[in-house]
């Protein structure tokens, strides 16, 4: 509508300024071609200095042009010859027409009755809309010089008629076409506008309602059909897209899913036996033995140990690309951490003869607050690193204090040895999931391989970023800053002593408490049984989850430890079985739950099948007892 | 610019004879000749038969003045013979009507004579055959039979401020 108006506006206005301005050039031309005529037909009586036919000409070239107000003739000496003045010729026709002709003919009576007598010009035209005036002079010369020059005047009413017409063009055209376009808007409305707003709207409810089976059904044969047909293969397109992204997210999600089971029972499987080879190994170390069983038994327990190391390294791979990975925030005590990390290596850096320096800066405080297992991870990782790469020379762990401020704190750990360092082509590569810095360093060195890569990402899910200089021959240092929470003082928890090592002073319990086993691996089966007995407990065993809920009808226990995974019946299925089936005070025994799956969430699991506490397998043999001693006093 | 005034009629008065050498000068502008009367040269050549009434008014007047494309010469004699070539002859005052009647006769005797002739206020110049004759107040008579008969094309204008003019042969 608003367009229509503008553009209507614009060629109307357009169209009167353009003819406007021819017309006022039209009228300009004509009246010097009037006085071109004048001139011509007065250049002899002028001549002759016959002022009474030009006169005459004069009047009777004018009478009839009312436009013309006034006219003149100058001679060559640029006197008034001629003129004609309308006003002057007006009054006359008052009087009688005799009259008329020999006042038309009377120059001076004319003059004396004119509104304006002209002066002199040769040449000149002036346009005055204003004053509502056009003034004109025109000269006709011979070829010895100018006869004559011929003056009019002539007012612009007709241009103002003109101008007045425009005015009621403009209206009318632009009000009929506003009428016109208002007239076919409303129909186009509904067959143009309309459609097209439904499609507007159609869209929108799709964006709000993900349902792209929608389908705009408007059979059209023109662009908006055409639009519509566009529209509605669209939507089949993203449909099927749609469907095949879902598709492939729940393939992708189940393998996802899949490998997260395989994985956290894998750990399991792989766990419970290592668990069987610790234990016995352990209790195999209480044994008498000869020198070189001692020697065989170490060399075994070394190797359980390392093999539960590669077992926690694949399952941290694993937790970190589920996502599952959470960090704790506790007190951290710097030094004591450095310290003790160093401590467990300092068999193999004294056999090799390296030099371990701690060195934390002064500003440094002595607690921060943080994940502690994982921050010790992450160095335990580089100083082992640095240990297995230096064959002389010395390790440098150095702590300072990067920034600190609003509570938080930021500590730079650098790990820096001189060791055989690492080339710089394989700088980028060293951080990725199983590799190594070649093939062969496995060979030669050992390890999984993920120990860097493990250690990047728990920095980088901290916030912060492991960095790498090294130079071949030379040592490599191996950096990276993470931001703690300050420790205040309250945060403090106020050291505990264990109930284990209350405990350890084995005082045999007055009342023999007996404890049911629910274990499927043989393996642990007896280890638990001997620790249980060791620690003079009454102990029974059963294979799964059926043949314990058996067993607790026939008789009496005071604790059950039940493994998670059994085949029959597993855990979970049993304890609820337990918590909801059977009578008091069966129904609220103690349950604790054995589990070798070190995954996120297995705990929860765990306390919502209704279990008290929970152990992780393999267990260190005092841990058992400290939660076997609770539960049963 | 020259501002007119109202007292139009004080012009500068002109010289009576300023005034008809000027009218002679229109008169030229506004009657044709044949192509063939100009044969020797290109001028257009005015004879004052008589005693000559202008002086060197005419001369300094028609001095690098055009008709035409042709410039003036003028020629002063007392015969009609001496005047042979003129293009238009003005006949002065002075003479009597009868010598003025054997003056036309012998101008217009040959046929192809071609000349304009002008009389300076002669009585019965135009009945006698004569072209144009000049009247006081600038006014002027003309006898369109004559011009006809001299091959002469006389222009409308002419005719128009004419205040008497004589179509038709006389005789």
């Amino acid at each position: 509508m608003f367009v229509s108006l503008i553009a209507s506006s614009f060629s109307t206005i357009l169209f009167c300024a353009y003819d406007f301005d021819q017309y006022k050039q039209k009228y300009i031309d004509d009246t010097k071609q009037l006085a071109k005529i004048i001139g011509d037909n007065n250049d002899a009586s002028v001549e002759l200095q016959q002022y009474i036919p030009a006169q005459r000409n004069l009047s009777e070239l004018l009478a009839d042009n009312t436009q013309i107000t006034t006219g003149a003739i100058f001679d060559k000496e640029q006197r008034l010859f001629a003129f004609y003045s309308l006003k002057a010729i007006s009054l006359a026709k008052k009087d009688s027409i005799l009259n008329l002709k020999n006042l038309t003919l009377d120059k001076d009576w004319q003059l004396s009755h004119a509104n304006t007598i002209p002066s002199y010009s040769q040449n000149d035209t002036n346009f005055s809309l204003i004053e509502n005036i056009l003034q004109i002079y025109v000269s006709t010369f011979d070829e010895n010089g100018r006869i004559n020059t011929v003056y009019l005047e002539a007012d612009l009413n007709t241009i103002w008629d003109r101008l007045t017409t425009y005015l009621i063009m403009f209206t009318i055209i632009v009000s009929s076409v506003l009428l016109f376009v208002a007239m076919l808007s409303v129909p186009l409305q509904s067959s143009i506008s309309k459609p097209i707003l439904d499609l507007e709207k159609t869209a929108h409810i799709i964006s709000k309602k993900k349902d792209y089976s929608i389908r705009i059904n408007d059979k059209r044969e023109d662009e908006i059909g055409l639009l519509i047909d566009a529209f509605n293969e669209m939507l089949s397109k993203i449909e099927l897209q749609n469907e095949s992204l879902i598709h492939a997210k729940e393939v992708a999600e189940s393998s996802a899913k899949a490998k997260q089971d395989f994985l956290a029972n894998m750990s399991h499987e792989i766990r419970t036996p290592i668990n069987g080879v610790m234990g016995m190994a352990e209790l195999l170390n209480d044994t008498l033995l000869n020198d070189e069983q001692y020697h065989l038994l170490k060399v075994l327990r070394g190797s359980a140990d390392h093999l539960l190391v590669v077992i926690n390294d694949i399952l941290d791979i694993s937790k970190i690309e589920s996502g599952k990975l959470e960090f704790e925030k506790k007190e951290i005590q710097v030094y004591d951490t450095l310290s003790s990390i160093i401590e467990t290596h300092k068999v193999e850096t004294d056999k090799k003869g390296l030099n371990t320096i701690l060195d934390i800066a002064k500003d440094v405080p002595k607690y921060v607050i943080g994940d502690p297992v994982r921050l010790k991870q992450i160095l335990i990782n580089l100083y082992s690193n640095a240990v297995k790469f230096t064959f002389n020379g010395s390790i440098i762990i150095a702590v300072v204090k990067v920034e600190n401020n609003q509570n938080k704190l930021t500590l730079r750990f650098s790990v820096k040895d001189s060791g055989i360092g690492i080339e710089k082509e394989k700088l980028g590569s060293i951080f990725d999931s199983f590799t190594q810095a070649s093939n062969e360093t496995t060979r030669k060195f050992g390890g999984t391989g993920l120990g860097l890569s493990i250690s990047k990402q728990l920095v980088e899910l901290q916030g912060g970023k492991l960095h790498l200089e090294s130079t071949p021959n030379l040592g490599s240092t191996f950096y990276f800053e993470i931001t703690f929470d300050e420790f205040i003082e309250k945060n403090l928890t106020p050291p505990q002593i264990t109930k284990a090592k209350k405990t350890s002073t084995i005082k045999p319990t007055s009342i023999t408490k007996s404890i049911l086993l629910v274990e499927d691996n043989e393996v642990n089966q007896m280890l638990v049984l001997r620790l249980l007995k060791k620690w003079g407990y009454k102990s029974d065993v059963a294979d799964n989850g059926l043949i314990a809920l058996k067993k607790l009808k026939e008789h009496k226990y005071d604790l059950i430890l039940m493994d998670v995974h059994m085949p029959e019946m597993d855990g979970y299925t049993a304890t609820k079985k337990i918590r909801t089936e059977f009578e008091e005070p069966l129904k609220s025994i103690p349950i604790i739950a054995m589990t070798a799956s070190a995954l996120k969430g297995e705990f929860e699991r765990c306390k919502e099948a209704g279990m008290n506490d929970y152990i992780s397998k393999p267990f260190k043999k005092d841990n058992l007892e400290e939660k076997v001693r609770s539960h049963t006093n | 610019m020259f501002i007119t005034l109202f007292q139009v009629d004080t012009y500068a008065q002109f010289d009576e004879y300023e005034r008809k050498a000027g009218m002679i000068n229109t008169f030229a502008k506004f009657v044709n000749w044949p192509s063939q009367a100009f044969k020797e040269d290109n001028s257009l050549v005015l004879g004052i038969l008589g005693d000559d009434p202008f002086g060197d008014v005419i001369d300094n007047m028609f001095r690098n003045r055009y008709v035409k494309g042709r410039v003036w010469k003028i020629k002063r004699a007392q015969t009609i013979k001496e005047l042979k070539g003129s293009h238009i002859v003005f006949i002065s005052k002075g003479f009597t009507s009868s010598q003025v009647k054997s003056f036309l006769e012998e101008i217009y005797d040959r046929n192809n004579s071609f000349v304009l002739t002008i009389g300076d206020n002669i009585p019965n110049f135009c009945k006698n055959g004569g072209i144009i004759n000049l009247t006081p107040n600038g006014l002027y008579t003309l006898n369109l039979y004559s011009a006809n008969t001299a091959q002469l094309t006389i222009d409308v204008k002419l005719l128009n401020l004419a205040s008497d003019i004589i179509p038709y042969d006389p005789d």
